[in-house]
């Protein structure tokens, strides 16, 4: 039995060798470990062996099926890991790839969403109002007298005497100061409309960003601070902002602010006219009358406004040379951004 | 504001260079937009000796002579003075050179004789008015010297941004007070002086004031003897050095005197005055007048004018009247120096539509103290130049007496407002370099606002002031703690957000569209004159070849989109937009304003892809949009193929119902809404006419199933008659508690098949929740439903 159990071993470790695919191996594996398999056979002939044999040939049926069980597993794992390295036959991998459609936001939108969220980190909530506006939140209630220059600041849409199409998103300001206690911080991004002739640089409708921090102590300070944040946040560390006074009739004092010129660093370039700044926004402190119109009480409160065109800021972070792309709404432009 | 700094250097000292100087003027509120550098105009001019002169042997009025400009060789010059002659000084501009206008000197020959540069008279030159002949230097200067050496200087110009807040900036005296407070100067007004003999007693002219309202001051002052002529040199430098061009001695004084003092004048012939006086009246009904300008305008009863005893002869503080107006030969004028209440000049001007000088000024609020300096300095100036006798009193009419205004301005709320800490005699300081002059009351100050600064109405408006003189980039900029405020997302803009990210999610690109529509396009769009999208919007006011009217409609814009992307070669197009339609309401003074979502499909599936079959987008993607859609918002929706808007193709259009209520629209558009399109393509369509409920049903987890399912695949034969949502329906309704889901995987029509009969193959899942079902109950509730389908549809299994 002894010879028998040696002649096993030889022709198994011949048969191991020529196996070459999971499914002879495992026919293999059945020939020797099934259930009625050969090792099977030979422990139930161990039975009838003598007694004095009986320890000996065990020891020998034992180490045959540990060297088959371990040959096995070893041939498997070869087999797996020869698997891995198999390609299909004929693919050409270097196909290009199968992209299901990309679904992208407008170029606004996402500099509006950029802009959100710096000032939603600086505690602004969005607000909202109507585009189609009365005179009175357009200009009355935002110190702009009647008959007055002031008015020829902004040339106006007019659907009847009282009722325009906003010319800026201030009129939020004493809409929602209108509604809500101080303190209120506020931005208030949305269309806006101005009777201007369209060219590469102006357009009739275009969208603003106004920002307003009523409280009771806000000041200019907090203004410059405020802003200098956002303008480093969207255009990059090395953006610096100089304030220099201006005239809105809704502030005051007034600024308007002017940013370094990233394309040439300060030193003077075509995009900002040699004058190494680019004014960006304009910004105060909001006007007692406003507050008044509003119903708020300009002895306690005092608070800051500012505000910009996103298609600008946009423009001048991608290079964008012509506003009137925005609502043109060429594929081979939106996907770009 | 245009700024020379030669002129600006006649009333205040500075000593910085010129693009400093726009630099820090810009800085405390004066934005400089423009810094032009003026170059002396003689600049190509020399001064030349006329060696020779002889007689042109072409040209009886032509001398032919050699002029040296200390060159190797003379320069022959043909010349048409009468004065030129040999050993004569003149200004010798060499050809290639240009005349101070700018013109250019060529070389050429004139009736045959070489000239090589041109002999200037004063006129030529604007140093003189005259143009009788060369101007004869006297200089004694080497022959070839610059002419500008003697005349003329370089310059340079400031272009100032003024505000309306701010009129005293539209006169030198004014920004010159700006350089003063900027570099602690000294402001220098010119002083009045005439002459003694210039001086005669006259009649004042009388002037009446019926409505002080509309005129607080007025002053009228005779002058005789006005000799009407050229300008001196000086004075047109000045005019032009700010782009004005000299017209005469009387006109460019008032000129001078309105850009110097912001103040504007007017002068009348006296004895085109009826009666000898002068009344400010409101126009009388009816009324009409020729202005200066040759132009008829009618007056309203609340027109400022002034007037004789008889007529009209001046819109007040806009434009003369043509019957008034100062002859060439005038003898005796009456100078008008006057102020004139904004509203009512802005009112006037902005009705007739004339915009002037001195409309410009008036209604931005002229310098009540400036009237009478300015009649002065006027005056002065038309005696000195234009030879005028000027009456030693002028009629100086002030209706009612201002009262002086007096601000206080408390230390706390300067401080409190810029995040400054000032002392009163800071502020005082500052206010101060202004020509502000004020009192220190314990912590606060009481400050004298002067009639040229009438602009400071409140105390935040002298904050202002301290402000930007101080520099608002020297007010600190420090992170503070202030009281904690969160920001939080509204539900409007949740669901705007969720929108947003599925539609991207679903492949679609965003477009930002115009707000304004033509009516035309509704009726393109077959939209029927009660629907409510026809109660429009529309603009009084337009842009010239632009929409007049608010869309009430996503679907115009779209198509505007389309059409372009189309025309540039780009057809594969899945758009989508979230954007306002305007809707007006009666009886409401604001029209209705929505945001809609609107998604427009057209192309392929996957577009020219090597992997796929080039299958292009049906009206499956567009009802896979609307369910990718309104799963992200959670909706149950159904949707109803019968009664679309006129603009989609019925029968492959539908209603999208949610809980019953109509969300929107969507399906194949009409092909006749893109007739204009070159290439004929199904483009399909979808809109939400309003966005989906904010508050999305709290969510309650489902636990995961314990038991197998049980899967059935059937092949149901449906016949022409028979759509596969009725079929959706039934195995909904009689699938049983069980059936868990069921999917549509195939559809086949073709050989083997009914003509118009479909083959459907479906896959069902049924599962219980308390225990395993066994194949006999799965296959009786799958028995009832086809026998359900069979006895309501006449759908069966595919035999």
């Amino acid at each position: 039995m002894q010879q028998e159990i040696d002649g096993l071993k030889v022709e198994f470790e011949q048969e191991i060798a020529n196996v070459d695919s999971e499914k002879s191996l495992e026919a293999l594996r059945v020939r020797y470990l099934g259930r009625k398999g050969i090792l099977a056979g030979l422990f139930k002939q161990l039975g009838a062996a003598s007694k004095e044999d009986k320890p000996l040939l065990g020891k020998s049926i034992h180490g045959l099926q540990k060297l088959v069980q371990e040959t096995l597993d070893a041939k498997n794992a070869e087999i797996a890991l020869s698997g891995d390295e198999l390609t299909p036959a004929g693919f050409d991998p270097s196909l290009p790839g199968r992209l299901p459609w990309r679904g992208n936001r407008h170029v606004l939108a996402a500099a509006l969403d950029d802009v959100i969220a710096i000032f939603h980190g600086m505690g602004f909530s969005v607000a909202d109002g109507p585009e189609v506006e009365l005179d009175f939140y357009n200009f009355q209630s935002l110190n702009f007298p009647d008959d007055h220059p002031s008015r020829d600041l902004q040339d106006t849409f007019y659907v009847d005497n009282d009722v325009l199409l906003r010319t800026h998103t201030s009129p939020v300001q004493v809409r929602y100061m209108e509604n809500n206690p101080p303190p209120v911080r506020i931005i208030v991004p949305g269309r806006v409309y101005r009777n201007e002739a369209i060219d590469a640089s102006h357009a009739a409708e275009f969208h603003q960003m106004e920002g307003l921090y009523v409280d009771k102590s806000v000041t200019l300070g907090d203004l410059k601070t405020t802003l200098s944040h956002f303008a480093r946040e969207y255009f990059g560390p090395a953006a610096k902002l100089r304030f220099r006074p201006h005239f809105f009739p809704f502030t005051e004092p007034s600024a308007e602010a002017d940013m370094t010129c990233f394309i040439c660093g300060g030193k003077g370039c075509r995009v900002c006219g040699n004058t190494g700044w680019i004014e960006i926004l304009g910004a105060g402190m909001v006007h007692p009358n406003v507050f008044s119109s509003a119903g708020y009480n300009p002895e306690e409160v005092t608070g800051f406004a500012f505000g910009f065109g996103i298609e600008r800021i946009a423009m001048l972070k991608y290079g964008i040379e012509d506003i009137r792309l925005f609502l043109e709404n060429d594929t081979r432009f939106l996907s770009q951004f | 504001m245009l700024i020379s700094l030669n002129w600006l250097r006649e009333y205040v000292d500075f000593d910085v260079e010129p693009k400093q100087l726009a630099e820090d003027l810009t800085m405390i509120g004066l934005n400089v937009e423009g810094v032009e550098h003026q170059p002396n105009p003689f600049n190509d001019l020399r001064i030349g000796k006329v060696l020779t002169c002889e007689q042109h042997p072409n040209a009886d009025r032509l001398s032919v002579c050699t002029v040296d400009i200390g060159e190797d060789e003379p320069r022959s010059i043909v010349c048409g003075a009468p004065n030129v002659k040999a050993g004569l000084e003149v200004p010798v501009i060499p050809a290639g050179g240009s005349m101070p206008d700018g013109t250019l000197i060529k070389k050429g020959k004139l009736r045959g004789v070489k000239s090589e540069g041109m002999i200037c008279s004063g006129r030529e030159l604007g140093i003189s008015g005259d143009h009788d002949g060369i101007m004869a230097l006297d200089y004694n200067a080497a022959p070839g010297t610059r002419l500008s050496q003697f005349h003329g200087s370089e310059d340079w110009v400031l272009d100032i941004e003024v505000t309306p807040n701010r009129p005293d900036q539209l006169g030198y005296l004014g920004v010159a007070r700006e350089v003063a407070a900027l570099y602690e100067g000294k402001l220098r007004l010119p002083a009045v002086a005439i002459a003694d003999d210039s001086l005669a007693d006259m009649p004042q002219i009388p002037v009446e004031i019926e409505d002080g309202e509309g005129c607080p001051r007025y002053i009228a002052r005779r002058l005789r003897n006005v000799k009407v002529g050229p300008s001196p040199e000086w004075l047109c430098r000045r005019l032009e050095s700010i782009g004005l061009r000299p017209i005469n001695n009387v006109v460019d004084i008032t000129n001078f005197v309105l850009f110097e003092t912001g103040q504007p004048l007017h002068a009348f012939s006296a004895e085109k005055l009826a009666g000898g006086r002068i009344i400010v009246r409101r126009a009388r009904q009816g009324e009409t007048t020729i202005t200066l300008e040759e132009k008829e305008v009618k007056l309203e009863t609340g027109d400022v004018v002034i007037a004789d005893e008889e007529k009209t002869v001046c819109i007040a503080g806009i434009m003369g009247s043509d019957n008034s107006r100062v002859a060439d030969d005038c003898g005796e004028i009456v100078l008008e120096s006057a102020l004139f209440e904004p509203k009512s000049v802005r009112r006037t001007r902005s009705r007739l539509d004339i915009s002037t000088d001195a409309s410009y000024r008036f209604e931005r609020g002229a310098d009540f103290d400036m009237v009478a300096y300015a009649s002065a300095r006027t005056s002065a100036l038309l005696a000195e130049v234009a030879g005028a006798t000027v009456a030693t009193s002028a009629n100086d009419v002030i209706p009612v007496e201002p009262t002086p205004i007096v601000l206080e301005l408390r230390l706390t709320k300067v401080n409190g407002l810029l995040g400054t800490s000032f002392s009163p005699e800071d502020v005082r300081d500052i206010l101060t370099r202004l020509e502000l002059k004020s009192e220190i009351k314990g912590e606060s100050l009481l400050v004298d606002i002067p009639w040229f600064r009438r602009d400071l109405l409140i105390e935040v408006d002298l904050i202002e002031e301290v402000a930007r003189l101080y520099g608002f980039d020297n007010i600190p900029s420090e992170n503070r703690v202030s009281n904690l405020l969160h920001a939080r997302l509204s539900p409007r803009e949740r669901v705007i957000r969720r929108c947003h990210e599925t539609l991207t999610g679903l492949g679609c690109q965003e477009v930002v569209t115009s707000s304004f529509m033509d009516e035309k396009s509704l009726d393109l769009m077959g939209i029927p004159e009660s629907d409510e999208r026809r109660q429009l919007v529309t603009l009084r006011n337009p842009l010239v070849s632009f929409n007049s009217m608010l869309r009430s409609s996503l679907l115009p814009g779209m198509l505007d989109v389309l059409k372009t992307n189309f025309h540039r070669g780009q057809d594969e197009l899945r758009l989508y937009q979230i954007g306002r339609t305007y809707r007006r309401r009666d009886g409401e003074p604001l029209p209705a304003e929505r945001e809609q979502v609107a998604a427009l499909l057209t192309g392929h599936f996957s577009p020219n892809h090597w992997s796929v079959t080039d299958e292009e987008l049906s009206l499956a993607d567009i009802i896979g949009l609307v369910n990718g859609l309104t799963a992200a918002f959670r909706l149950d929706i159904t949707l109803d193929f019968s009664d679309t808007d006129q603009f989609f193709v019925p029968g492959m259009s539908f209603k999208v119902l949610a809980n019953g209520n109509s969300l929107g629209q969507g399906g194949l558009l009409k092909p006749s809404l893109l007739s204009d399109l070159k290439q004929k393509r199904d483009v399909f369509y979808l809109e939400l006419m309003k966005l989906p409920a904010a508050d999305l049903p709290g969510i309650t987890c489902t636990p995961l199933p314990s038991y197998p399912a049980s899967r059935r695949d059937l092949a149901l034969m449906l016949p022409a008659h028979v759509q596969w949502r009725q079929v959706a329906e039934e195995v909904r309704k009689s699938g049983g508690k069980w059936l868990e889901s069921f999917n549509l995987f195939d559809v086949y029509k073709g050989k083997g098949i009914p003509e118009g009969a479909s083959s459907c193959a479906v896959r069902l899942v049924f599962r219980s929740n308390d225990g395993t079902l066994t194949d006999k109950q799965v296959d009786k509730q799958l028995k009832r439903m086809l026998g359900s389908l069979e006895h309501k549809l006449q759908v069966g299994l595919r035999s």
